[in-house]
């Protein structure tokens, strides 16, 4: 009994072994690559939450196995910065925006994808020396989806980063031990660690919250944009830190779907004005592309969401970074006439 | 604290191993009550007062209309248990429903009102039937009330089925608490995997179709026809396996402590009829409404006019006992009518034809017990029957659970289903229970969601 057990149990583990990478992939960073921590070149991760898609990584932990770095002569080489939504987590390597970019663009620019999930202009002003020396970038796209993502220049963090001591312990691990080990110790949000309440307590919850009060799971430690910010400032420290020529692209989560209604207001309509004053007076040029993810919605088109996840929420489908890209060739065509 | 929750199998793994090195029935009944008190405090220790005050009244009547020979006597000791257990639900969960019913009459007449603003206890709905089936079976001497007070107050806190049933009667499990239960290994795994298949069913099914509901019944209107469809649908599925999730549970962790709960579900969905569904779904509750409602209402003693009304008041009661709603009082309406209409016009369909009726029935019912108001009820309505145009959404995750709903189903009635049950002895029970420990670890939706159930 005990052995037919063993034997029964063991065997149920490696069916999940054998079967689990089609559906979970650990991301746990275990290098550290151009100053930040990434996953090593060659290995992949997979993003199951919305679109079932999986990364692959290249050099210097760039996402992407084809994205190139050495960029032939006569090519321009244009760095793309921001966060889970540049990078392109929920889309396959060939739905992502750089590599959207580099097939419109392939004769005239090489676009790098440097943007990393849960990054902000804190985490780009510390790679951009390096993407300049040693990859040639010579201009830089930050795609913003959320103002305080750009905000965080102003504070620009120098420390060279650690890698944690639990990410080397468990290279050995695999993935779906990670991420099962992940589920059982941290809350929903997969960071903060879990806790346990064994007190009695007051009025706990009895119902599922209704669907606009429940967290928003994709970006759990959504940060306020301080208010009000000082854009002078935060594109000071970006100039700083490049000679090269900037522009930004800002892409909110426009249009949203919140409970019954679409949202399709920016609620930081106040502040990206003052941004674009900012950036007129400090020779940066910005791209708008609300309008244009509005009127996608309005064919029905939705730029953000997945069926495995839901629309008009969460991250910018292959809609979503075509528009991204008509937006990228069109700057940089107009600016190469 | 739910049964999902990291906290309950801490919880329930301290009980297990305390209750089973108890030496005697005394000691082991009384860690069970300390424990269903602790339990029923996790959620709100304030309410453990309107336990105890349940308890205490009922054991007191019962005792008193069993020595009592006057029939006066017993009646107005069971209209005291009934008042003080239905003054109790009356007053936590619908006074603040009829004060704003009457608020909206009011309102148009120019008249202002406030509500109470009351927290509904979790659970008072399900352990007021249990103590009223008590009083109701001692007052109609089908049962004889027990001399233990520990035994009672165990029978009405028993932590199992204290917040969301199954309603287990007095004289089930009374007798079961009143002797030591002997261990037995085959017993405790048939508990345990029953534990693991509810554990599947609420966290990797109806949670994950839950996800689908909430966001299209938040606003229907922003979506396709075809999307709000399979969300009603997915409702059907979300709460079958919610709460058949939860009774496999609570029927697992009982089981694994000793003790027999009655079934509560046998594949609803398999129904051909509308008696046929109620013989299937919350079983529990529908014997309770007919042993004490419709037959206390007359049954099908009068005329055949009589026995309609019966039924419909019967199930109408039966909806507003689930929510203080009219979305409620129309569901159960609705079941009332289809159960009257059925017996006033029998039909012999063929079991397809009749299984697709029953389905159509309990599928517009689940519309009005999922929304939140009827306009939102008649907005999935519209959106439905005129397949609207909106966002077409379409989860391949609360698909493929539809598909394992339709599936477990069918596999019931084939040759399959003692499979299901997973045997101790047979190779594939192992190889089946490390696969579900694994995905529950590796797939369950992220972030707590509470039982459907708990809210009523």
């Amino acid at each position: 009994m005990i052995a037919r057990w063993t034997i029964g149990l063991i065997v149920g583990t490696a069916i999940i072994w054998l079967s689990s990478p089609l559906f979970v992939r650990s991301y746990l960073p275990r290098e550290i690559n151009r100053g930040v921590l990434t996953l090593p070149a060659g290995e992949s991760y997979r993003w199951r939450s919305e679109g079932y898609a999986t990364s692959a990584i290249g050099r210097f932990g760039i996402v992407g196995q084809s994205s190139t770095v050495e960029v032939p002569s006569g090519k321009q080489s244009v760095a793309l910065w921001g966060d889970s939504q540049a990078e392109g987590v929920c889309v396959d390597d060939d739905q992502k925006i750089f590599e959207l970019a580099n097939a419109r663009a392939a004769n005239r620019l090489v676009v790098i994808p440097l943007a990393r999930s849960g990054d902000t202009a804190k985490d780009w002003l510390k790679q951009i020396p390096f993407a300049e020396k040693e990859l040639g970038v010579s201009k830089h796209l930050l795609l913003i989806t959320e103002l305080s993502d750009l905000a965080a220049a102003v504070h620009p963090n120098p420390e060279p980063p650690q890698l944690p001591r639990t990410n080397a312990m468990v290279r050995w691990l695999p993935d779906f031990a990670i991420h099962a080990a992940r589920n059982l110790l941290t809350q929903a949000d997969g960071v903060t660690p879990r806790r346990l309440r064994l007190k009695v307590g007051v009025q706990a919850l009895a119902a599922t919250p209704e669907i606009g009060q429940q967290p928003n799971r994709l970006k759990p430690g959504l940060r306020e944009l301080p208010s009000p910010t000082d854009w002078n400032s935060v594109l000071q420290s970006i100039k700083q830190t490049s000679s090269q020529p900037i522009i930004i692209l800002y892409a909110p989560q426009l249009p949203r779907v919140m409970a019954n209604q679409i949202v399709t207001k920016d609620s930081d309509y106040e502040s990206f004005s003052r941004l674009q004053i900012a950036a007129n007076f400090e020779q940066i040029q910005v791209i708008d592309l609300r309008e244009r993810l509005r009127e996608s919605a309005q064919r029905n088109d939705w730029p953000h969401g997945f069926h495995n996840g839901r629309f008009g929420s969460g991250h910018l489908n292959v809609t979503g970074n075509r528009i991204v890209t008509d937006a990228i060739c069109e700057v940089l065509q107009s600016e190469n006439r | 604290m739910a049964f999902t929750q990291a906290e309950f199998l801490i919880f329930f793994v301290a009980v297990l191993t305390l209750v089973w090195s108890a030496r005697t029935r005394l000691v082991r009944n009384l860690i069970l009550l300390f424990a269903s008190y602790y339990f029923y405090a996790y959620w709100d220790y304030r309410f453990c007062g309107l336990l105890l005050l349940s308890t205490v009244v009922d054991f007191i009547v019962a005792k008193a209309m069993h020595r009592s020979e006057r029939h006066s006597l017993r009646k107005a000791l069971l209209a005291v248990s009934v008042f003080v257990n239905l003054g109790i639900l009356a007053c936590f969960k619908y006074a603040d429903f009829f004060i704003d019913s009457a608020r909206q009459i009011f309102d148009s007449a120019g008249l202002g009102s406030g509500t109470l603003g009351l927290i509904l206890p979790v659970g008072i709905s399900f352990y007021t039937f249990q103590t009223l089936s008590y009083t109701i079976d001692v007052y109609r001497r089908q049962l004889v009330p027990t001399n233990s007070i520990l035994d009672f107050a165990l029978y009405v806190a028993f932590f199992p089925q204290l917040v969301a049933g199954p309603i287990v009667r007095a004289r089930e499990l009374l007798p079961q608490l009143a002797t030591m239960p002997s261990f037995s290994r085959r017993r405790c795994y048939g508990g345990f995997q029953q534990m693991l298949r509810g554990l599947v069913k609420k966290v990797l099914l109806a949670d994950r179709l839950g996800e689908m509901v909430d966001v299209v019944f938040a606003g229907p209107e922003l979506y396709h026809g075809a999307t709000v469809s399979i969300a009603v649908l997915a409702y059907a599925g979300q709460i079958y396996y919610d709460f058949s999730g939860y009774t496999d549970i609570a029927t697992g962790v009982a089981k694994m402590l000793g003790y027999r709960f009655p079934a509560n579900f046998r594949h609803p969905y398999l129904a051909t009829s509308m008696a046929d569904f109620w013989h299937r779904w919350h079983m529990t509750l529908s014997r309770w409404l007919r042993d004490y409602l419709y037959i206390s209402l007359g049954g099908n003693r009068g005329t055949k006019l009589t026995t309609y009304r019966n039924l419909i008041i019967t199930m109408t009661l039966g909806g507003l006992w689930h929510g203080a709603a009219w979305t409620f009082v129309l569901w159960g309406l609705l079941h009332g009518i289809a159960l009257a209409i059925e017996r006033a016009i029998p039909m012999r369909l063929p079991k397809l034809l009749g299984g697709l009726m029953v389905m159509g029935i309990v599928l517009s019912g689940w519309v009005l017990f999922r929304s939140k108001n009827l306009d939102t009820a008649m907005l999935v309505y519209a959106q439905v029957f005129t397949l609207a145009d909106g966002i077409l959404w379409l989860p391949p995750l609360a698909i493929a659970a539809l598909g394992c709903m339709i599936i477990e189903h069918l596999a019931w009635r084939t040759s399959l289903r003692p499979m299901m049950r997973l045997p101790a002895d047979r190779w594939y029970a192992p190889v089946a229970v490390g696969i579900m420990i694994w995905c529950l670890l590796l797939y369950a939706p992220q972030g707590f969601r509470p039982f459907v159930y708990f809210q009523f």
